[in-house]
């Protein structure tokens, strides 16, 4: 089990791909032997986040004390942010970029690729969609209640904010993002014709896998440590109206 | 409104004692199925009591709570039984060709309830669409919804979409868009005629 004295190697040691989550807090390698509590002290990231995190990406244990949660609140959000970073500056590039060598590769394959970069295009846009409406609307609602919540100062724009934009319907907005992932993956596994350039196409598809990973425990953290912790300060600042 | 219960849609059963295995699994299944019980405990008496009414029936439960009872029941009455476990273990994989572990997403999820219960419910499918379901993928990757695909084909738009969850779980796709990418690549459409 990996805990704050784990050291940082073990991690990436007991599974590569958390070498995404190093990458996005952009925590650099060289390490030695200094512990996952040291790294995060070094870097200014909150341990017990950090260890959250991983122990979701590493054994799906999603963490549900709301007492805790509570305290973790800001610093999540602040990873959250830098996890849609990572997407739209790392993820979706890198596979844009690979779509792209494919059409340089491949001219006589326009059809096939252009289907690919079509749906994929769309993904995206939806993506992004979903991303921009949580920086924009939901992350800020959040921080603004928790506030309200730690100053114990409740004003009317914050009380017309959770009759009219409460997190439940955040909950209902909250789309299925890791579906055309997985029709993504069906369709280049199992239905374009083979490319005879294939490491294109094993790049994307990696990273078709990774991203679908990513954005479903992104989810999970949303749904599960995020969203409990909003439920209960908008019933504690309600009680108080 | 009272909604009777669809005894022939597919129920999914989990179990574990540890509550942030639920949440997780329950959060996981939710995203694809609709119809889901979730229980801390489990036997062969709850099983013969509570359970055997269901046609359709998956049960995800920890290994060790998995008896020769149970899965001879499971066997009789055409139920899937998927274990739940943190390391895949090789005696597991002799006897259950499909586990689902802590570190599997929602869409390994469902396509492992697939994968198993497909294999109970039917022997040797076709992954090929039938003749009707190409039909409705058609009309599908066309822009068509359901109730104008029921009134194109003359078929009631329940039927319609049993063709689409079928069409779905025979391809692995479920979005619109993905269905028309298929139906291009195999000339069922033409790239004019998709709504994408």
């Amino acid at each position: 089990m990996i805990t704050l004295n784990t050291r940082m190697a073990d991690l990436i040691f007991a599974d590569v791909f958390s070498l995404s989550i190093l990458d996005r807090l952009n925590i650099k390698l060289g390490f030695g032997d200094k512990t996952i509590d040291n790294i995060c002290q070094s870097y200014k990231i909150n341990p017990k986040l950090f260890l959250q995190i991983v122990r979701l990406f590493l054994y799906n244990e999603v963490p549900t004390d709301i007492e805790e949660n509570k305290k973790l609140l800001t610093d999540l959000i602040k990873y959250l942010r830098i996890t849609h970073d990572y997407y739209l500056r790392r993820l979706i590039p890198f596979i844009d970029d690979n779509i792209k060598k494919l059409e340089v590769k491949e001219p006589d394959r326009i059809k096939d690729i252009g289907l690919l970069k079509k749906f994929f295009n769309q993904y995206k846009a939806e993506l992004v969609a979903h991303l921009e409406n949580e920086e924009k609307n939901v992350f800020p609602y959040v921080l603004e209640l928790h506030q309200a919540y730690n100053s114990g100062r409740l004003d009317n724009s914050v009380i017309d904010k959770i009759r009219h934009s409460s997190i439940v319907d955040f909950e209902k907005e909250h789309d299925n993002l890791d579906e055309k992932l997985n029709d993504l993956k069906n369709i280049i596994i199992k239905y374009l014709p083979p490319f005879e350039n294939h490491f294109e196409v094993i790049q994307i598809l990696v990273t078709v896998f990774q991203l679908e990973k990513d954005v479903y425990e992104h989810a999970q953290l949303e749904d599960l440590m995020m969203v409990p912790v909003v439920r209960e300060l908008e019933n504690q600042l309600f009680k108080n109206v | 409104m009272f909604n009777k219960l669809d005894m022939s849609a597919l129920f999914i059963c989990v179990v574990s004692p540890f509550e942030q295995v639920r949440l997780s699994l329950s959060s996981a299944i939710l995203k694809n199925y609709e119809n889901l019980l979730i229980l801390s405990d489990f036997d062969l008496s709850y099983y013969k009591k509570q359970l055997l009414q269901y046609e359709q029936l998956c049960i995800i439960l920890p290994i060790d709570i998995i008896t020769p009872s149970i899965t001879s029941t499971a066997k009789s009455h055409q139920h899937s039984i998927i274990p739940f476990l943190d390391n895949p273990k090789p005696i597991c994989k002799k006897t259950f060709e499909v586990f689902i572990t802590p570190r599997d997403n929602s869409a390994e999820i469902f396509n492992k309830i697939d994968a198993s219960v497909r294999k109970k419910k039917i022997n040797d499918v076709s992954e090929t669409l039938s003749e009707r379901e190409t039909e409705v993928l058609k009309y599908i990757a066309k822009g068509n919804s359901n109730k104008e695909i029921a009134a194109n084909m003359h078929l009631s738009p329940h039927t319609v979409m049993t063709h689409r969850k079928n069409i779905t779980n025979k391809l692995g796709i479920k979005s619109i868009s993905g269905l028309t990418v298929f139906a291009i690549l195999q000339n069922i459409i033409s790239m004019d005629e998709a709504a994408m």
